[in-house]
């Protein structure tokens, strides 16, 4: 066969969600479907608009993940695309933006991340206000996010992209001096650590669909919404799966390992 | 890649390969993307001269190039390589590291109190955890690691294998977004609907 | 109002960090100054691997991926060096590499300590072990190592062609490794990806504490035979192998700097309980 064994019923799978997506996206249409609330992503406009009033900065941290690794690099698009969604926000509110780029493997990065910020701040008039120097330092190590956060004292910090131990190290040192926090990552091990000192997060997929929920276009809304149908595709395999192994029946186990 | 991993066709396969290949090669080329970077960005750093900060990057500019010049010069399987590593970076990253553990401390501490039921919750399991992965108390307090298993391998592997599934199925439609077109955003793109 | 005992419980709720350092660094150095020799309990997850690595062969290779940093060098080293040695005494060839930039260095300060064991069992380099040195691209280069090993290296760290190595010579790839450990604190699952769900291969890891709850479906489902946890994982290892080491040494301090965390955890919560009870 030509497909190799053990995976027949992963591709199959894979074609049909591409094939669902597809069918939603262009058939089906957006339109009709919403996004739930995500509060995290609510909660920056507010995060700016106090930055406004305590003439604070905003910092907007993507991590360290990159776009040349394949595990790294979808956390790392969700980041920029909150960057730009935060560089349009404080462009038009008028608070001051630090998006510190980190060393670790995000330097590929830069270049997109000062076009994003210089896009999002000429769509909005403010082009003289952006300052590459300033608002993009390149600071290679943990430690000067740590000075960063200790000489800016903002008044937000948003960290959305993909994370390592310094994680806990800056959300720690950004809530130590009482900024709002929003933290979102898609690397496991990080994530309890946003969860306990972000005062708001995005777990695991969800900041895959910020685009969606920042643009609200219908088509990729529906994209979300093809996922989600599979979500439950997952659920009811798995509840049926449970029954039929408690059972002794190993019917279901035996057909996916196909 | 996606062919390769799921066709057997010997032909795909050889594809696969090569667009590794160049998977490494690309790899080696970004990381000399970065460090030409670095070197401009605090070249005009140094340039600027504004507050303290053009002193460091001196300053990582002269480590930058003293590992750079061994490196190349000696090789860095040399013994002098070896030496500038073991004595400047090997214990200065050794130090950042277990940094770690004092914000760890330092937010459970604040952050880790029982506000609402769930908040309750996370601090006994929490908790329950912290005694259990303790080696003494695991050997003086056997019970504790029936506990922790129970949690570790039901609970957590419950909880991680759902986020998983999640995380799985919002790459792959990423990935559907992006090869159609459809992901712009992060380009800074807005696309007309 | 306020009363002297709300201030009792809302200090408690913000001692000041420099005393909670303090205490974190006198948990730290006391037990490294006077061992106490505290028990250590064996997991089921490194049993399990070293019940893997007593299936060894002689005839059987190995792979040996030294991807720790300086970080986390106290516990990965120690781990490597307990597994190399079971995998010495059982006679297996070990083929270490690196896909991490500290890799080559790491690996240098490992041999450093290990190779009298080489010595005492009379490995040779080149025909019982050998180290390929560091190729960048993470995933895509543990990719490469899987399908064919010779598109991700065509020398060893020295320079030497594959070819002109023994060992080598008749390892080319997937099929050849009998197993494989990987020392990581990077991203552990796609060793599990790209070795044992495509291609079945015995997949160990060493990873640090913070990673191994998120590692444990993949042991529980079968995807990962063993898996060693941080600085305990590795002072199990040492102690299953009967060569207690620079591992066993820091167990103590775990178990110091586990409680005084869990008291600090106890004690500020406590404030805060209190402290909600005096205001209602």
């Amino acid at each position: 066969m030509i497909i190799a064994s053990g995976k027949v019923v992963d591709f199959i799978a894979l074609i049909l969600i591409w094939a669902v997506a597809a069918v939603f996206v262009w058939i089906v249409g957006g339109k009709r479907f919403t996004i739930r609330r995500m509060v995290a992503i609510d909660v920056i406009e507010e995060a700016v608009g106090r930055a406004v009033e305590t003439e604070k900065a905003v910092v907007m941290n993507i991590g360290g993940g990159g776009l040349l690794r394949g595990e790294y690099a979808p956390a790392t698009m969700a980041g920029l695309t909150v960057l730009g969604y935060v560089a349009g926000l404080t462009a038009r509110l008028g608070a001051d933006l630090i998006a510190p780029m980190y060393s670790d493997g995000g330097v590929e990065t830069i270049p997109v991340a000062t076009e994003l910020i210089r896009d999002a701040y000429m769509a909005e008039g403010e082009v003289e206000r952006f300052d590459a120097e300033e608002m993009i330092p390149f600071l290679p190590v943990q430690a000067s996010v740590m000075a960063l956060a200790d000489r800016v004292r903002p008044a937000a910090n948003i960290m959305v992209g993909y994370y390592w131990h310094e994680s806990c190290i800056w959300a720690e040192a950004f809530g130590r001096i009482g900024a709002i926090q929003v933290g979102g990552t898609t690397n496991l091990y990080q994530i309890p650590f946003f969860a306990g000192a972000c005062d708001y997060v995005l777990i695991g997929e969800e900041v895959y669909p910020i685009s969606a929920y920042i643009s609200k276009d219908p088509k990729l809304i529906a994209t979300i919404v093809g996922q989600d149908a599979f979500k439950w595709i997952a659920a009811i395999l798995i509840i049926l799966g449970t029954i039929l192994v408690s059972f002794g029946n190993q019917w279901l186990t035996q057909f996916l390992s196909m | 890649m996606i062919g390769q991993w799921f066709l057997k066709i010997p032909s795909l396969n050889e594809l696969a390969t090569s667009v590794q290949q160049w998977g490494i090669i690309i790899a080696a080329f970004a990381m000399g993307l970065g460090s030409v970077n670095i070197i401009i960005r605090n070249v005009h750093r140094i340039q600027k001269r504004e507050g303290t900060d053009w002193l460091y990057a001196i300053w990582l500019l002269a480590i930058f190039f003293l590992f750079a010049i061994v490196g190349i010069g000696f090789g860095s399987a040399s013994s002098q390589y070896r030496y500038i590593f073991n004595t400047i970076l090997q214990p200065l990253s050794a130090t950042m590291y277990p940094a770690t553990l004092f914000f760890l401390v330092s937010a459970i501490y604040r952050t880790f109190k029982t506000r609402t039921v769930e908040g309750g919750l996370f601090v006994i399991v929490g908790a329950i955890i912290l005694v259990a992965n303790a080696p003494v108390m695991a050997a003086t307090f056997p019970f504790l690691v029936s506990v922790k298993s129970w949690i570790m391998d039901v609970e957590l592997t419950a909880a991680y294998r759902a986020i998983l599934l999640g995380i799985g199925l919002g790459a792959i439609m990423l990935g559907f977004r992006v090869i159609f077109g459809l992901e712009t955003t992060h380009l800074g793109r807005e696309e007309e609907t | 109002m306020a009363s002297k005992q709300d201030g009792v419980w809302i200090k408690l709720q913000h001692i000041p960090r420099e005393i909670l350092y303090f205490l974190i660094i006198i948990s730290m150095i006391v037990p490294l100054l006077r061992p106490m020799g505290l028990p250590i309990t064996i997991s089921p997850q490194t049993r399990s691997l070293f019940d893997s690595l007593n299936t060894l062969e002689p005839a059987d290779v190995m792979l040996e991926f030294v991807d720790w940093s300086a970080g986390s060098m106290s516990f990965h080293q120690p781990g490597c060096i307990a597994v190399s040695f079971q995998a010495v005494k059982r006679g297996a060839k070990l083929v270490f590499l690196s896909t991490s930039t500290e890799g080559p260095l790491m690996y240098e300060l490992m041999l450093e300590k290990f190779q009298s064991v080489f010595d005492e069992a009379d490995y040779v380099y080149g025909e019982d072990y050998v180290y390929l040195g560091y190729v960048a691209g993470e995933e895509t280069a543990r990719a490469a190592i899987a399908s064919d090993i010779r598109t991700a290296f065509s020398s060893d760290y020295y320079g030497t062609s594959l070819d002109e190595i023994p060992l080598m010579q008749r390892v080319h790839n997937y099929a050849d490794y009998s197993m494989i450990i990987s020392y990581t604190m990077g991203s552990p699952e796609s060793f599990v990806r790209q070795f044992n769900t495509q291609y079945g291969v015995i997949t160990h890891i060493h990873c640090g504490e913070m990673m191994t709850p998120t590692i444990l479906p993949f042991w529980a489902s079968g995807q990962i035979t063993g898996l060693l946890n941080g600085g305990v994982g590795a002072a199990e290892m040492e102690v299953l192998v009967k060569r207690p080491g620079d591992a066993v040494k820091l167990t103590d301090v775990y178990s110091f700097s586990n409680i005084l965390v869990f008291v600090f955890l106890i004690i500020g919560n406590i404030g805060f309980i209190m402290q909600r009870r005096k205001g209602e």
